[in-house]
């Protein structure tokens, strides 16, 4: 029993010296027509307009390609989730009519994103890709699934659900794909990960993507990844060069209000992101704000998943301007017109401001972060700040001038 | 400067010969327009090109017209005339006082004071009557109405929307019958009985509701109702689509605002439609690249010709110039062929069937149990490891004591016993092999046989999987390498070597575990005592990493 026990007490403190490293030798491809992808594929990206690919999709997409478990970070906003997408419809058989590749992601409104981002690709391929989220209508999914969808992007619950009825036939998939890879084997998501995992085929290939890549992550992966090639990025430059941040001192809880609503003409000069930290504190700031005769919408976990769906294609839309949210909303939603991000409330955990901020700033945008903080919680910011090697300075007086 | 110049006259007479003499000639060559001059036929009229028109221009100009007068931009035009007609006349009878009461307050215009005004100065409401009572009345009034302007072929008159036209006289009936059509489809039609109950201020807004369409509606709406109607619109699309099973990007866009490529092609949402536009898309494609070909093979066609003049000029000057004419030189070796694509393919192929492989060679923890579950490729290694792990305490290494030689590893015939496992009853019949066999390259049914002990407590790993402790990640080491992989065979190589099993020698199995040692058993004795208190550190270090159950249970008896 000693040697348990000494072992177990051992190995945290082994593990924490452990840096991952990418992998080395990684090939960097400069163009799309250099990776060899299928010509309606390549249609497909050329029209959504990406024109020559980012530094994630240089690399990361031929590995994928070729068969390799991969763990893939990159700025946001830097096209993880086409390169993923680009990867998985090359590597989807169009003849085969059948699930060949299931990407997971934390929320409905990422998967229902993704389900566009794929068919928007693969748009000359005429690819099935299915949003597989919980919330909607069951004999749908039942009826899309049996008709055949080469890829399913879809959340944990929902998917899992529909592999155990067996609509969803796992004999056929090749590769998963964990979007938002942190999120998704945290402890709220994990389990249903591993059952999910569990229904493959053995040897199924597994690409995590994230914008964070925490150590407690990497060093599971080898639990269901074998040798993955690992594109990491350091810490400190993992901030983008076009997010401006800056932060409002306010002394105390009221103000912050008052602030948000001096700087609700700079928020609708294109669209702005308001993060709060509870769904409560989102329901009654969106009430106080309306009170005051400001135009808001508001999203969060609670609502019934048809208003959660018209308020995103609202705002995708450009019909609102401001949207008030809680963290649900924090990770990969990509709006293009987004360029102010304000934290009402500071974020939990510092890869969570990684995440808030990569909300605007899309694709090489510039844009600009507001946190609000008490004079207690300067601390927090502060470590972030060093965390990440950036700089937050007090907002300037012509912040609209930024936008 | 007053000096004369000495001009003899015979001279000047000849010079004015001469000028003559070219004048005339001047003439004569403008004259004869048959010779090498060209000039401008003065009289030929072609029209300068900033005056010439493309083909079929007219005749679609006429299309366009013809277009106009179609039965759809007349409803239109009705639709706001009705709409006009129908303001006008609520604006009457508001004038009138007729609709006004006390509590209405949907009109910013005081209509009740400005009743009591119009009455005492300016009769709005005869204006309208006057004019119908006008036109309906004899030709002399006719005239009178429609008096003659200073031309005598044109002639103002007023026309039934009051306003002042005019036109020839000839065309004064048309008008007059075209007005009194005007009228009588503008007749308001009898009012229904739901709408005499809305006699109410809201009537206003029903009459813009009728004559416009949706979208014009939705800029007089606010915020809030426009949003709402988008919501009701993209819900109908929703609907549609759970029907569907063919879904695109153009069915999932739902007004997105994003910016696409210039190459972006909004495919219809119908899918007959869809498939057409691809098609011609296609067919356009290889138009284009058909085009391309013949171009390139026209350019390369005249680059070929080109060089062959140069070289025969080249070659003339050389003759000219007497030099030798060495015609190698000139030839350029053909360019260097770039790497064909199928090259390419087979290559990721190969890549990928390696991945294949490598993956095969290593079973995820979360991937024990699983059906259709191959055993993995063991290494030299691994195989090495496995044995260690499975033999028994008894005729086993000593890891406690480290100076303490097993007995029966001095014996060159050494046989790892492998211990009897209750768990695999399929292969027991194998298990008493000596050394690794072809049978390790193949599968195992049983997922027990792990290359570490670990897997012995396969089944509780299952369900102990999520607890998050860190302890079950160094089950299997994790090599950053890819040595443990090197050994594997590629997809072509045969896998020949690999299945020869090695010696089963002691020297093999032995505590270093590097493999076959040198032929030469000439080692010195402080080599000896060093390798082997090397090896003994190691087997330490794993016996702490690794749940080795004989050590444990050693432990516990103790």
């Amino acid at each position: 029993m000693a040697v348990r026990r000494e072992r177990g007490d051992g190995l945290p403190d082994r593990f924490l010296h452990i840096q991952y490293e990418s992998t080395k030798g990684v090939e960097v491809l400069s163009g799309f027509d250099q990776m060899n992808l299928r010509e309606d594929l390549i249609r497909g990206i050329y029209a959504y307009g990406f024109e020559r690919p980012s530094a994630i999709q240089q690399r990361a997409i031929k590995p994928i390609v070729n068969g390799h478990d991969v763990i893939a970070q990159a700025q946001s906003g830097t096209g993880k989730t086409a390169a993923i997408s680009i990867a998985m419809l090359q590597s989807v058989d169009m003849q085969l009519k059948d699930t060949q590749a299931l990407c997971l992601s934390p929320t409905r409104e990422l998967a229902v994103q993704i389900q566009k981002v794929v068919l928007a690709l693969g748009n000359y391929l005429n690819v099935h890709c299915h949003a597989c989220i919980g919330g909607t209508n069951l004999g749908e999914d039942l009826r899309k699934l049996h008709f055949g969808q080469h890829i399913v992007s879809g959340t944990p619950g929902r998917v899992l659900d529909m592999i155990r009825r067996k609509t969803l036939r796992t004999s056929n998939i090749k590769m998963i794909v964990l979007d938002e890879a942190d999120e998704m084997l945290n402890k709220g998501f994990k389990r249903q990960i591993y059952y999910i995992h569990r229904f493959l085929p053995p040897n199924t290939q597994v690409i995590l993507i994230s914008a964070t890549m925490p150590n407690e992550v990497l060093e599971i992966t080898n639990k269901f990844m074998t040798n993955p090639i690992r594109i990491l990025i350091k810490r400190d430059e993992l901030t983008l060069e076009g997010i401006k941040h800056f932060f409002v001192a306010v002394e105390c809880e009221e103000w912050k209000f008052d602030t948000l609503c001096d700087l609700y003409d700079s928020l609708t000069i294109s669209q702005a992101f308001i993060f709060c930290r509870t769904k409560r504190k989102v329901n009654w700031l969106s009430e106080k704000m309306r009170a005051s005769n400001f135009t808001v919408s508001s999203i969060h976990g609670d609502m019934p998943q048809k208003e959660r769906d018209a308020i995103m294609k609202e705002f995708h839309s450009g019909q609102t301007r401001v949207l008030i949210t809680t963290d649900i909303l924090a990770r990969g939603i990509d709006v293009q017109q987004v360029s102010l991000v304000i934290n009402y409330d500071l974020p939990n955990s510092r890869e969570l401001y990684i995440h808030r901020i990569g909300r605007s700033g899309r694709f090489g945008r510039n844009s600009v972060v507001i946190n609000f903080v008490k004079l207690e919680d300067i601390t927090i910011l502060r470590d972030i700040e060093q965390y990440y090697s950036t700089q937050i300075d007090e907002m300037p007086m012509n912040i609209a001038e930024m936008l | 400067m007053s000096k004369s110049l000495d001009i003899c006259k015979s001279s000047l007479v000849s010079l004015k010969a001469e000028l003559l003499r070219k004048q005339d000639e001047a003439n004569k060559a403008k004259s004869f327009s048959g010779d090498t001059f060209i000039r401008p036929i003065p009289g030929a009229k072609t029209p300068s090109c900033l005056l010439q028109s493309n083909e079929g221009v007219e005749k679609r100009n006429a299309k366009d017209l013809e277009e106009e007068y179609t039965p759809d931009v007349e409803n239109s035009l009705k639709k706001s005339r009705d709409v006009l007609t129908m303001k006008a006349k609520l604006y009457d009878k508001l004038v009138n006082g007729e609709m006004v009461s006390e509590q209405d307050k949907t009109f910013l215009v005081d209509f009740k004071q400005k009743v009591t005004e119009n009455k005492t100065t300016y009769p709005v409401s005869s204006t309208k009557d006057n004019v119908k009572e006008q036109e309906k009345s004899d030709s002399d009034a006719d005239l009178d109405k429609y008096d003659s302007g200073a031309d005598d072929d044109w002639i103002d008159y007023t026309d039934f929307f009051g306003r002042t036209r005019r036109c020839l006289k000839t065309d004064l009936e048309f008008f007059k019958n075209r007005d009194q059509r005007i009228e009588k489809e503008l007749e308001p039609p009898p009012p229904s009985p739901n709408k005499i109950k809305q006699q109410t201020p809201i009537t206003a807004q029903q009459f813009v509701k009728e004559g416009r369409n949706p979208e014009e509606i939705s800029e007089l709406f606010s915020s809030d109702m426009r949003r709402e109607q988008l919501r009701l619109k993209w819900e109908e699309e929703e609907r549609k689509l759970a029907e569907r099973t063919d879904i695109h990007y153009e069915d999932i866009r739902f007004d997105e605002v994003r910016e696409h490529g210039v190459g972006y092609y909004s495919f219809s949402t119908d899918e007959k439609e869809r498939h057409r536009q691809q098609a011609e898309l296609k067919k356009l494609r290889e138009q284009t690249k058909t085009t391309q070909i013949s171009v390139q093979k026209l350019k390369e066609k005249r680059a070929a010709q080109m060089a062959i003049r140069l070289k025969a000029i080249k070659r003339r000057k050389k003759e000219k110039l007497g030099l030798p004419i060495d015609s190698s030189s000139d030839e350029e070796a053909p360019p260097p062929k770039a790497p064909s694509p199928e090259v390419v393919e087979e290559d990721m192929d190969a890549e990928r069937a390696f991945e294949k492989l490598r993956k095969a060679a290593h079973v995820r923890p979360w991937d024990h149990g699983k059906d259709g579950l191959q055993k993995p490729l063991l290494t030299q290694e691994e195989w090495n490891e496995k044995q260690r792990a499975e033999r028994k305490p008894d005729f086993a290494w000593d890891y406690e004591d480290g100076t303490k030689v097993p007995k029966s590893a001095s014996s060159d015939n050494y046989r790892p016993v492998v211990e009897d496992d209750d768990d695999d009853d399929d292969d027991d019949d194998d298990e008493d092999m000596v050394g690794p066999s072809l049978d390790m390259f193949v599968a195992p049914s049983n997922p027990n046989k792990q290359s570490t002990i670990t897997s012995k407590s396969f089944k509780k790993f299952i369900h102990n999987e999520l607890d998050d402790e860190p302890g079950t990640t160094i089950n299997k080491p994790y090599h950053d390498d890819d040595s443990d992989l090197d050994s594997i065979p590629l997809p072509t190589e045969p896998r020949k070597g690999a299945e020869i099993a090695p010696p089963p020698t002691y020297e093999y199995y032995g505590p270093s575990g590097r493999g076959p040692k040198a032929q030469d058993n000439f080692i010195s004795v402080n080599e000896m005592q060093d390798s082997i208190s090397k090896g003994f550190t190691n087997a330490k270090s794993m016996n702490k990493q690794r749940p080795v159950r004989g050590i444990v249970d050693d432990d516990d008896d103790e």
